[in-house]
């Protein structure tokens, strides 16, 4: 990632006072380059502006943020910022190709620190998630080490599960932080890769073609 | 836990909220005229008209193969073509207005014409000599008019029309037709007439129980929907941009317990969650300290004085947190452990953002030594104190499994 000195940023939100009001909390590290009042919008703001990050409502109109993170996941870091604390919400979010998902009651600060982190190529991995990703691993009981999680993932998941840093983490374990974020990566890929197998799998039960 | 493929469509409740106001910017158009809550006897009605148009053939598929015996076929044919025309014309009116169906008038209408086709049933076939009995040609269609009452006007309505048919059908059969040994016939054609009524009636006030609870359902998830896109957004934005603490903190606490009310609470249950959520919620009271409850829902259950050291302990730990720490959040973590080297059923931690202290200066008096260290190693556990001025503290339990005292 190239050195940032100027976060370039759209925010996607139905609400224009939330929109002016995030503007206002993201200071001056940060650049709005584009706002989208829906997920049409807002993928045409990301081929447009080719922003560093998106920062995205998950209820909106035409398609909502899942739109959005699976249309553009892959060109630019999509944040989902929302007020659903629901499971289903968090795990469609991450299996859609989100970097992160962060509520809206975030304080500023925090919000701050973390958007800054997940421009820089970090994945946002709140504490929540982290404990509900611990918990689908657990049920899923996959005797295939591919599918599960390693010991040492698992190790990391619940640190950021407890409310540590990466930066905490990697010196409890004695990794470096860029092996923390690896290993959240890889967390979220096998999430994604479970969670795809575990649709299907449903489809092929349901007769669903 | 993973959705099955529907849970990917995250977005009917915005969805759901722009159908409304699609319908409230456009409030005239005639699909709108019929009231909602009759949409399910209008598919009711709906699947009759099919049923007229199965019966109706079979009539007319009887009427030919049987042209031969008839005694008097042009009075066949114009019984059959009025039935057909109410069938062509209950078909126009279920693709247009279905209201018309529902009208007392449609149903008379539609009474009438069968017991005149079960009176002239006799016309029709009398006369025959044969022994046996020939197949009736408006037998099943007339059922139409017991199914369409008992659908729109329930099971009294449904029974007078069974009943006006039964008799017309024993007229019919007996007086014109003069069947002396057809008792049998009639009989159960009149029994199913009444069955049909009743059978009809109950299952339509099954369904209608159904439907109600659904829609009731469907507008508490609407209205769930329609707080969470727009109130708790307001609070939020509330929370946000004020510089009024009073105010912040009154939405605040709306914006829990509304979260509470639309997605539910672990407050019910009893021992160690409970006591999480009451010292989250004490703590949110008083100090501007963000509590974060992770409990996963498949800890093993633990004995009751091991949840009630467990609860306490962590309520201290929060408290301690939002005390002396100034922490802005704290995250209350729990798992199940499954080959602990002591044997511990749960590990649970309690971290803080806050300023920490020096474990080893802390004095034995002190409120977490008692509390905490106490109560744990009172039922068995073990305790465990992290803390640094970079990382805040962290406070951690393994529990469970193990009888008390037993070190």
């Amino acid at each position: 990632m190239a050195e940032l000195n100027h976060v370039r940023v759209v925010i996607a939100d139905d609400h224009t006072i939330w929109r002016s009001g995030v503007r206002a909390d993201l200071g001056e590290n940060f650049t709005v380059v584009g706002e989208a009042a829906d997920a049409g919008e807002a993928i045409a703001a990301i081929d447009r502006e080719k922003p560093d990050l998106v920062l995205c409502d998950l209820h909106m109109p035409d398609g909502g943020g899942l739109r959005v993170a699976r249309e553009r996941g892959e060109a630019a870091k999509i944040v989902i910022l929302t007020v659903s604390e629901a499971e289903r919400d968090l795990l469609d979010a991450v299996s859609a190709g989100a970097a992160g998902y962060l509520l809206k009651s975030t304080e500023p600060d925090e919000l701050r620190i973390s958007l800054w982190k997940a421009a820089q190529g970090e994945p946002v991995f709140s504490p929540s998630l982290a404990a509900l990703v611990l918990t689908e691993f657990r049920r899923l009981k996959t005797s295939s080490p591919d599918e599960g999680l390693s010991t040492r993932e698992r190790e990391v998941l619940q640190h950021v599960a407890r409310g540590h840093t990466y930066k905490a983490i990697g010196e409890e374990l004695f990794i470096s932080q860029k092996t923390v974020e690896n290993h959240v990566r890889n967390i979220l890929k096998k999430l994604h890769l479970n969670r795809k197998q575990e649709l299907i799998r449903y489809a092929l039960e349901k007769g669903i073609e | 836990m993973v959705q099955p493929p529907g849970a990917q469509l995250n977005t009917p409740c915005r969805s759901a909220t722009y159908a409304a106001d699609v319908a409230a910017s456009q409030p005239s158009g005639p699909a709108d005229l019929v009231p909602l809550d009759r949409s399910l006897e209008i598919g009711v009605l709906r699947g009759i008209v099919a049923y007229r148009w199965l019966t109706i053939s079979w009539a007319a598929v009887a009427l030919f193969f049987q042209r031969d015996h008839l005694t008097r076929t042009g009075i066949a044919l114009v019984a059959l073509g009025v039935a057909l025309a109410f069938t062509a014309w209950s078909t126009l009116a279920a693709r247009n207005d279905a209201g018309w169906l529902m009208r007392p008038a449609a149903v008379a209408t539609e009474a009438s014409i069968g017991v005149g086709l079960l009176l002239l049933d006799g016309v029709i076939w009398g006369g025959i000599e044969e022994q046996t009995r020939r197949q009736s040609l408006p037998w099943a269609w007339p059922h139409a008019a017991i199914l369409s009452a008992a659908a729109v006007f329930g099971m009294r309505p449904a029974l007078a029309v069974a009943g006006l048919l039964a008799a017309s059908s024993w007229w019919g059969e007996l007086e014109v037709r003069g069947g002396q040994d057809s008792w049998v016939g009639v009989g159960s054609k009149s029994a199913l007439y009444v069955l049909a009524a009743i059978g009809t009636a109950l299952v339509m006030r099954r369904l209608s129980e159904a439907s109600t609870q659904i829609s009731a359902a469907r507008a508490r998830e609407e209205m769930a929907a329609t707080l969470h896109d727009g109130v708790l957004q307001t609070l939020a934005v509330i929370q946000r941009r004020s510089d009024d603490t009073e105010l912040v903190d009154l939405a605040r606490r709306q914006d829990r317990d509304l979260r509470a009310h639309l997605w539910g609470t672990p407050e019910a249950d009893s021992g160690f969650e409970a006591a999480v959520a009451a010292a989250a919620r004490r703590v949110a009271e008083g100090y501007d300290l963000a509590v974060q409850s992770l409990l996963p829902e498949d800890l093993p259950p633990l004995t009751a004085d091991v949840d009630h050291a467990l609860g306490g302990a962590v309520a201290e730990a929060i408290t301690n947190a939002a005390k002396h720490a100034q922490a802005g959040r704290v995250v209350v973590y729990a798992e199940p452990l499954e080959d602990d080297p002591d044997g511990h059923l749960v590990f649970c931690s309690v971290n803080d953002n806050g300023t920490g202290f020096d474990v080893d200066a802390m004095s034995p008096g002190r409120g977490l030594r008692h509390s905490i260290h106490d109560r744990i190693e009172g039922v068995g556990g073990r305790v465990e104190l992290a803390s640094s001025p970079e990382t805040g503290t962290e406070v951690r339990f393994w529990v469970g499994g193990r009888s008390p005292g037993h070190g």
